[in-house]
């Protein structure tokens, strides 16, 4: 038995498959990323990819750089976020860049990735282990709940007035279903408030920031994206009323049961010329394939939510 | 002539015996009766003459007792005979007869799993054969005693192997495709029920397997038929034996060893990278002259694979020939010395692709999220592409030794295997996709050491590399690499003879899986060990 005790105590391998940042062609290192800022070499010259500006859960965004020719390998980490490094090996030469080394990664970035400017980091390593300084990457990583905004990067700009947004946590194909106050079903077919008696609806109604427009239909018709949010944007305070939001589960695609969050993200004036989201959860349940109704019902009631 | 005092003897020896079950077997095995009457509860015979009366009743010496691997009995030293003594004699052996036949009706009937190559047919129902070791009044008794599914003849054996095991490598996370990263657990890794049922010339097998390995699953894992010529040697195999069905592969040994006998957890890993599984279909041809052995066969070349999911199906009309020649030499409790070499010639399968329809694709270049025209790419279909086929072989050799000393068996294996394109299942050789062929080598030496018959410890030290010819890019260039993976298990447990055993084992695995922080291949953290409970009926 204490064999056994002891045997069980071993210290188990982490892969880095439970990261928030992940790098594909990489091996996990647990332990802060390694650096020498004093060191002449080895250098990584030169880092960056169109993925500058990223969503939480984003995935395969590419970067690739160049190294001194005695690299050996680039670790990759985002310091805010995880528990360890990345080590890529690097490639052959650029015999157009004085033969500096090739290096590229792909990158996943989980939800738990924290929104807002955040630096990539890459450092080169030689071939006895020495660590050279690091290089920063910018990258401006949006929050999932509404991305076509860049406040989260910029405390300067205002946030949406409001989002309405329900979450759940396996691959489902359920809706968010809001009724308006004016009685308008807004859906993945109806996706906004925007007054549809005349059709086409005018572009200036929809354009218009107290108009409400749904994010996105996530997993629709089972083809799973793994998104698994909707969310209904107001850039600016809705129109006054009781807004009644309901869960509705089109197709379980083979789930045996799904839990679900609404909650509700508000614009927050901090009086300094920043801005902050703040976050009210408001309901969660269950849904069991017997709630999967396709689009003949509103689907489940969860909550009414009312603006002044 | 009459019952004999060394029957007597030998009878209380057994009795004794019996009395304790670790060994009934044995001297159930061992007992020797000297002529013994063909019905054991009839009368003595009325005419049976006394031993001639000594003048002198000098003590006589205790008949020998014949060699019995039961805890010694006590002699009994014999009273002096006359012929009222003989009469009570009688009658004191006819009880010990018949309580002897119903404890041994009692004891459960030991199953021995016959050894494909060497059949014993038993005899039919409602006969006693000639060649049987059992006393023929146990014979007869039995015989008596079938009842209707024991005139089938049919003899069913099986175990279970529960067993924990853990893995450095596990994780609570799952792996891309979604399989569980998680490897420590309880599970059933084998569970196997067999019914064999023997003719004078001809035998069938069925052998169900069951485990939870990736939840739970049942599937075939022996269905044969065979014709044979039996030895007239008793316990050597037949001279010629047809077996046609879901069987044995004839290569190597550790393949044909079995796991209910294997005392290590699972084979080597090229064993287990060459033979997903143990049997295969097709014909097969076996037999033994004297010490040699020999079998033949031609398969399918796709054998079993116990994973679910896995793909098992034929896709190319060439079979695999595969055989092994052998001696065996052995001579009970004093020593064992076999080997043999193994061959396998085959054809493997690249699969083609299948024509693709064109399709429109997006390509987020800008990742903003948005598509625009400029992202949006035709991709034509693609024709198909043929399948093709490609050669693979292997070639093996194996020894093994045993012998026995006061502590118990000492035994010591090792084969040695040279193949090219073999690898089955885990570094899966495609020539045909990596352009040139892989050549593989696999070895390993083990020895097991029995601690009195209840104990014992090993050890096996083995090495695989799936692909001598294995280069790497690294910086720019393309340099030789490294693929072997050694193991080094020991082992050690509890065993009760053909009822079962307990043991730990200890898998060190030494590869170069890992990167280090400069990107250079080490040692991955894989090791792992298992606790196993096998129960055999």
């Amino acid at each position: 038995m204490i064999l056994l005790s002891l045997l069980l105590a071993c210290e188990d391998y982490d892969s880095g498959a439970s990261e928030p940042l992940r790098v594909r062609e990489g091996v996990f290192h647990p332990g802060t990323l390694p650096e020498d800022p004093a060191a002449e070499a080895p250098l990584v010259t030169n880092a960056g990819g169109v993925g500058s500006i990223v969503t939480q859960g984003q995935s395969s965004i590419s970067y690739a750089g160049l190294t001194s020719p005695d690299t050996f390998s680039v670790a990759v980490a985002m310091p805010v976020a995880g528990d360890g490094y990345w080590v890529v090996p690097v490639g052959g030469p650029d015999v157009t860049q004085n033969n500096e080394l090739i290096f590229q990664v792909t990158v996943d970035y989980g939800r738990e990735v924290p929104f807002g400017l955040q630096a990539l980091s890459f450092v080169a390593i030689d071939g006895e282990g020495r660590p050279g300084p690091r290089y920063d990457v910018t990258v401006c990583v949006l929050p999932e709940t509404a991305n076509n905004n860049l406040a989260a990067c910029d405390p300067g700009t205002p946030p949406q007035d409001a989002v309405i947004s329900l979450s759940w946590d396996v691959d489902v194909d359920l809706d968010l279903v809001v009724v308006a106050p004016d009685g308008k079903i807004v859906r993945g077919k109806w996706p906004t408030t925007a007054d549809d008696t005349t059709v086409p609806i005018p572009s200036t109604a929809i354009n218009d920031p107290t108009t409400g427009t749904l994010s996105r239909d996530s997993n629709a018709d089972c083809l799973i994206d793994s998104v698994r949010r909707e969310s209904l944007v107001f850039p600016e305070a809705p129109a006054e009323g009781d807004y009644r939001v309901y869960a509705s589960l089109y197709a379980t695609c083979g789930r045996p049961h799904v839990n679900y969050l609404v909650s509700l993200f508000e614009r927050a004036d901090a009086d300094d010329g920043t801005w902050t989201f703040v976050r009210s959860d408001l309901a969660q349940g269950e849904l069991l394939p017997v709630h999967a109704r396709g689009t003949e019902s509103l689907g489940t009631y969860v909550t009414t939510i009312s603006f002044p | 002539m009459p019952c004999s005092r060394s029957a007597v003897v030998t009878l209380i020896a057994a009795l004794c015996a019996l009395g304790s079950p670790s060994w009934a077997q044995e001297a159930e095995i061992e007992i020797e009766i000297e002529d013994t009457p063909a019905e054991p509860a009839a009368p003595p015979p009325a005419e049976a003459p006394a031993e001639p009366t000594p003048v002198e009743p000098a003590p006589v010496e205790p008949a020998p007792v014949e060699p019995v691997t039961a805890p010694p009995a006590e002699v009994v030293p014999p009273a002096p005979p006359n012929a009222p003594d003989d009469a009570a004699l009688r009658d004191t052996i006819a009880r010990l007869e018949a309580r002897l036949a119903a404890l041994e009706g009692a004891q459960p009937e030991p199953v021995t799993l016959p050894d494909p190559e060497a059949p014993t047919a038993p005899p039919a129902a409602g006969e006693i054969a000639a060649g049987d070791p059992r006393p023929r009044w146990q014979q007869t008794v039995d015989a008596a005693r079938r009842r209707w599914w024991d005139k089938l003849d049919l003899r069913i054996s099986g175990y279970v192997q529960a067993q924990y095991e853990h893995h450095e490598l596990s994780e609570d996370e799952i792996s891309p495709d979604g399989a569980a990263l998680n490897q420590d657990r309880f599970l059933v890794r084998r569970g196997r029920l067999r019914v064999d049922r023997f003719f004078k010339y001809a035998h069938v097998a069925l052998e169900i397997d069951a485990n939870t390995v990736r939840g739970p699953f049942v599937s075939v894992r022996r269905a044969e038929a065979s014709f044979f010529l039996p030895n007239k040697v008793a316990g050597l195999p037949p001279y010629v034996m047809v077996t046609a069905g879901l069987s044995e592969i004839p290569f190597g040994f550790e393949l044909r060893q079995g796991p209910r006998n294997r005392v290590f957890a699972e084979r080597t890993a090229g064993s287990l990278a060459f033979f997903r599984g143990e049997p295969d279909v097709g014909l097969r041809v076996s037999g033994g002259v004297g010490p040699l052995r020999y079998a033949f066969a031609v398969q399918n070349g796709v054998p079993l694979d116990d994973r679910p999911n896995a793909v098992t199906t034929v896709f190319n009309h060439q079979k695999t020939g595969v055989g092994r020649l052998g001696f065996e030499l052995r001579k009970p409790e004093r020593y064992e010395l076999s080997g043999g070499v193994s061959f396998l010639a085959g054809t493997g399968f690249h699969a083609g692709q299948t024509e693709t329809k064109s399709t429109l694709l997006w390509r987020d270049v800008n990742q903003d999220g948005n598509v625009t025209l400029n992202e949006l790419v035709a991709m034509q279909g693609q024709a198909a592409t043929p399948s093709a086929t490609f050669p693979r072989w292997g070639l093996n050799a194996d020894l093994q030794l045993g012998f026995y000393s006061p502590i118990g068996w000492t035994r010591a294996y090792g084969e040695v295997t040279v193949a090219t394109n073999l690898d089955r299942s885990y570094y899966v050789a495609d020539p045909i996709a990596t352009g040139y062929n892989l050549r593989e080598l696999s070895w390993y030496g083990a020895l097991l050491q029995d601690i009195t018959p209840f104990a014992f410890v090993g050890f096996r030290g083995e090495a695989y590399d799936p692909n001598a010819d294995l280069f790497e890019a690294r910086r720019g260039l393309f340099i030789p690499a490294e693929s072997t993976e050694f193991t080094l298990t020991p082992v050690a447990g509890l065993q009760l003879p053909r009822r079962g055993r307990l043991l730990f084992q200890y898998d060190h695995v030494i590869d170069h899986l890992g990167r280090d922080v400069r990107g250079e291949p080490v040692d991955l953290p894989n090791d792992r060990w298992t606790l196993r409970l096998q129960v055999e009926i």
